[in-house]
């Protein structure tokens, strides 16, 4: 039936119609509230991506820390406190080698006073302060370097003993010592025996790679023999002056450290030393049992970075194909381990020069990079790394001859020897966990590679204090020995490995040569004077001589993976020094596009 | 015999044991070659103060007068002070071992409770399909080193699932109030769902790959044990005298195949509670077995020393235990 216009709706209609507003009114509601809802939990959800990319977390193998004192035994706790919470005076720059830049320490002057002896005069910027409030002093500052002398027996780090090594060394003996003239200068006395050699002293005195600086309050209060380890993280929380402090600390789990929002940006910029943390304003370190899980932890963004040179070599191939991670090898990186053949030259038939050199021709270090380290180390070509000044590829012109030619060579040199035949020696190493099972396979390698000229190689192994005390001692005819770098200079790798009065401590090798000795003193003499010509010279022809002579054969040099995450932004490696920590203040994480579809990993 | 004479000639017979067992961890750890001052400070380090370290840990005096002060400290429950951490090595093994307790308890519970079942019921169906599969699962399982199920569980439930933590023990963050150091039932203990929760989402897949180590062996034992009973003759008794299946299998055959079972179970305790030292690596758990692999790694002797000892004295304990339990639940048992 038509609809009249001056009709009334039926009372059905009106119940229609009352339900569509209704219907509409709750649909809209409804549609308002879900738009409520989501946006709420978008905007949650935003939040806890910020939270994330505030955050690093990052995943490391080696994460006990070590109560006693107020030192820490682990590498990585070390790093992460001696670079982020407690920090030194003055800096190594992360791209210019050998260069220090100020940070609480302002300069350093070396002097001498009226009897002639000679001391560095360091002065303190003012205004610093650790995080208790007590001010950065020259006070503060000597009984920090008292500290790390006198406890030198409660030391556990191989670093850590041979920087306070240096330091004994070289004021150890002198009566004087340390003098503090007023808050904001203080002398250090060195030992007048002791050969004037900045580069040494520099990184070991005025860097103080060991003794990060504690708060003299905090640190006697709680930095004592036996203190607890809330008394540690007390001084992790409080005693510092770095752009991180240590928050929490859960025993052999993690630690967790915080930024200081206070902390100066440095003028220098943060490849020149510590500054405040603007992309992030947490850092989590977490343990992990093992590289492979490691690796997953990586892999699944449970962490952002592993801690560097902690990814196993095997998995590094893999890992690089990775599209998602990003993999970084710094070969040239300071605690890069230089890994050399050596023997010991008054062994018969290893005392004739043609023996040594058909060792030097035989030996592939490209079939060891590529076997044992999985292609992720360099080949070594001098018994200096090419970082440093004056190095020369002494062994490349060997290294460059077609493989066969090689052995050819060798085998007329061991001719020549009167040795057609080849003859058979031992070619030790140390047993220990972690260590062991590599020697082995390096031997067995070099064993296969010295068996194409005749040599037999036997292979003999012995607990490694043993096996140290047997190198030092002469007793041991063939042996691998690696050095890590020191300081930037070729002395670093030379001075203690070949010089015939090398302190015992650091001595690998029984090399004895008048004129190596020579040519070493005469390298450090001429430091700093103005005779760069002449230290080439010296240093050249010192490569050239170990060589030549038969020496020594260079094999690789090692380096740290660093691997992470390719949201990680900024995180550019510290080139100049063994540091890996250094740099974290510069870090970044960017938050994914696709953010608004999933939560993040934490 | 009473049996409270038992037990006390048990517990007596237990000390000699621990007496000779201490006796030659002291000596074994000393007559291995190389010096361990020198060892754990490194080459660097300058001999002065070696020597000096040496004779502050009493290392330079005759062996004899070092093994009468060590059991004399043992005696006063003294394990000596860790040389890494700088804390007495009861108090490092105090501050661990609740991890490794939580992950033994839990681990066994799993798998008594899946391992029991499965070799009763493969019993019961002998030679039936379970039976076979039970016993080829059992089998396979068994062959698996735990590092490798523990590696697979990692890669499918935390790498690709990602439903699980890779490791670790609690998430950044963790809040719990401690009372026992079991995570799991401080939780309970203090109310707090969210650390309950997150407990348990961090100790499952260690947990789960003790008990996949376990399982097998307590599956086969019940199996065997279950299949001894049932060829009792009693058993055929109970059968003729028309008792339900349900009466024979749980009250006559279970009770009496459980004996040797229960002795199992209480080896597999031992042997948990001693740390499981991969399954805790792996996991990044810090229990016993990851101290003793990381003392190991930094060669603190006297830690390795100590938790060795303790090793040992979990071992005699739990055994005489074991022996004390069996004699009072089986009456054949004479004493």
């Amino acid at each position: 039936m038509p609809f009249e216009v001056n009709e009334l709706p039926s009372r059905n209609m009106y119940i229609i119609i009352a339900v569509a507003v209704v219907l509409i009114a709750a649909g809209g509601g409804y549609y308002y509230l879900q738009q409520s809802q989501n946006a709420a939990a978008l905007e949650v959800r935003r939040q806890k991506w910020e939270t994330w990319s505030k955050t690093l977390y990052i995943g490391t193998n080696n994460y006990e820390f070590h109560p006693g004192g107020i030192d820490i035994g682990s590498a990585t706790a070390t790093m992460i406190y001696r670079n982020l919470i407690a920090p030194r005076m003055f800096w190594v720059d992360g791209v210019k080698s050998g260069q220090y830049n100020p940070l609480v320490g302002e300069s350093w002057t070396q002097k001498k006073d009226a009897d002639g002896d000679v001391y560095i005069e360091f002065k303190l910027k003012s205004g610093w302060k650790f995080r208790d409030g007590t001010p950065i002093t020259a006070q503060n500052m000597k009984w920090n370097w008292e500290r790390a002398l006198n406890d030198l027996p409660n030391r556990k780090q191989n670093g850590e003993s041979y920087a306070v090594y240096a330091l004994e060394e070289s004021w150890g003996l002198t009566a004087k010592k340390l003098i503090v003239p007023n808050d904001q200068t203080i002398l250090m006395y060195t030992n007048p025996n002791w050969p004037e050699f900045q580069p040494f002293w520099k990184h070991f005195l005025f860097g103080l790679s060991y003794s990060f600086m504690f708060s003299q309050t905090l640190g006697e209060q709680y930095g004592g023999e036996t203190n607890t380890l809330d008394d540690y993280t007390k001084i992790g929380q409080k005693g510092g002056f770095g752009p991180f402090y240590l928050d929490t600390w859960v025993a052999n789990q993690r630690y967790t450290l915080l930024a200081d929002p206070n902390y100066p940006v440095n003028p220098l910029g943060g490849m020149a030393g510590p500054t405040k943390a603007v992309g992030l304003n947490k850092i989590i370190v977490s343990a992990y049992g093992d590289p492979a899980s490691l690796r997953m932890a990586l892999q699944s963004s449970e962490i952002d970075t592993t801690w560097p040179g902690e990814i196993a070599r095997a998995d590094v191939p893999s890992m690089s194909k990775d599209s998602k991670l990003k993999m970084e090898l710094i070969p040239s990186l300071g605690s890069g381990n230089q890994l050399h053949m050596n023997w010991d030259p008054k062994f018969a038939p290893l005392n004739d020069i043609r023996v040594r050199k058909a060792i030097q021709y035989a030996v592939d270090p490209y079939e060891i990079v590529d076997k044992l380290m999985f292609g992720t180390a360099a080949v070594s070509d001098s018994p200096v790394r090419p970082f440093l000044d004056f190095y020369k590829p002494v062994m490349k012109p060997i290294r460059d001859l077609p493989m066969a030619e090689r052995i050819t060579k060798a085998k007329s040199l061991l001719a020549e020897a009167g040795f057609p035949n080849g003859f058979t020696t031992q070619f030790w190493y140390a047993s220990g966990v972690g260590t062991e099972a590599f020697n082995r396979d390096l031997g067995t390698i070099l064993q296969q590679q010295l068996s194409k000229i005749g040599i037999t190689l036997e292979l003999k192994y012995i607990e490694r204090g043993a096996y140290t005390d047997m190198v030092r001692a002469g007793q041991l005819p063939m042996f691998a020995r690696g050095w890590t770098f020191d300081y930037p200079d070729p002395d670093t790798e030379l001075f203690y490995l070949m010089h015939s009065n090398s302190p015992d401590l650091a001595k690998r090798i029984n090399f004895n040569d008048t004129h190596v000795d020579a040519l070493l003193i005469e390298g450090r003499q001429l430091y700093g004077k103005g005779q760069e010509a002449r230290r080439k010279e010296i240093y050249t022809e010192l490569q050239d001589y170990i060589i030549e002579k038969g020496f020594d054969v260079p094999l690789y040099i090692d380096g740290y993976w660093y691997a992470y995450n390719t949201y990680v932004q900024n995180y550019k490696p510290w080139m100049t020094t063994d540091e890996p920590a250094q740099g974290m203040w510069n870090i970044s994480k960017q938050i994914p596009t696709d953010w608004a579809t999933h939560d993040p990993p934490h | 015999m009473k049996l409270r004479y038992y037990i006390t000639v048990r517990l007596l017979l237990a000390i000699p044991t621990i007496a000779l067992l201490l006796t030659a961890i002291f000596f074994l750890m000393h007559v291995l070659p190389g010096d361990p001052i020198r060892i754990m400070y490194g080459e660097k380090f300058p001999t002065f103060y070696v020597e000096q370290i040496r004779h502050s840990l009493g290392l330079d005096r005759p062996l004899y007068e070092q093994y009468f002060t060590y059991l004399s400290n043992l005696a006063q429950g003294n394990l000596g002070v860790s040389l890494v951490f700088k804390i007495p090595v009861i108090e490092k093994v105090a501050q661990v071992y609740p991890t490794t307790l939580e992950l033994a308890i839990t681990g066994l519970i799993l798998a008594s409770l899946l391992g029991l079942p499965l070799g009763i019921i493969a019993a019961m169906r002998r030679d039936g399909v379970f039976d076979h599969v039970t016993r080829i699962l059992s089998l396979y399982i068994h062959s698996n080193p735990g590092f490798w199920i523990a590696l697979l569980f990692q890669i499918f439930f935390g790498l690709i699932l990602g439903i699980f933590p890779i490791s670790g023990r609690t998430p950044p963050g963790f809040e719990l109030q401690k009372i026992t150091g079991l995570n799991i039932l401080d939780s309970i203990l203090t109310l707090n769902p969210t650390a309950f929760i997150q407990s348990i989402k961090y100790l499952f897949l260690p947990c789960l790959t003790i008990a996949l180590t376990s399982i097998p062996t307590l599956s086969r034992l019940s199996r065997a044990s279950m299949l001894n009973v049932l060829g009792e003759d009693y058993m055929v008794t109970a059968k003729a005298k028309g008792l339900p299946d349900n009466v024979i299998t749980y009250k006559h055959a279970l009770r009496n195949a459980l004996l040797p079972i229960v002795t199992s179970i209480g080896g597999t305790f031992t042997w948990l509670l001693g740390g499981t030292v991969i399954t805790e690596k792996i996991f990044s758990l810090p229990g016993l077995g990851s101290l003793l692999m990381d003392s190991l790694m930094a060669r603190d002797f006297l830690m390795i020393q100590g938790i060795v000892a303790i090793y040992a004295v979990i071992v005699v304990v739990m055994n005489t235990l074991i022996d004390i339990i069996y004699a009072t639940i089986d009456p054949r048992v004479k004493y």
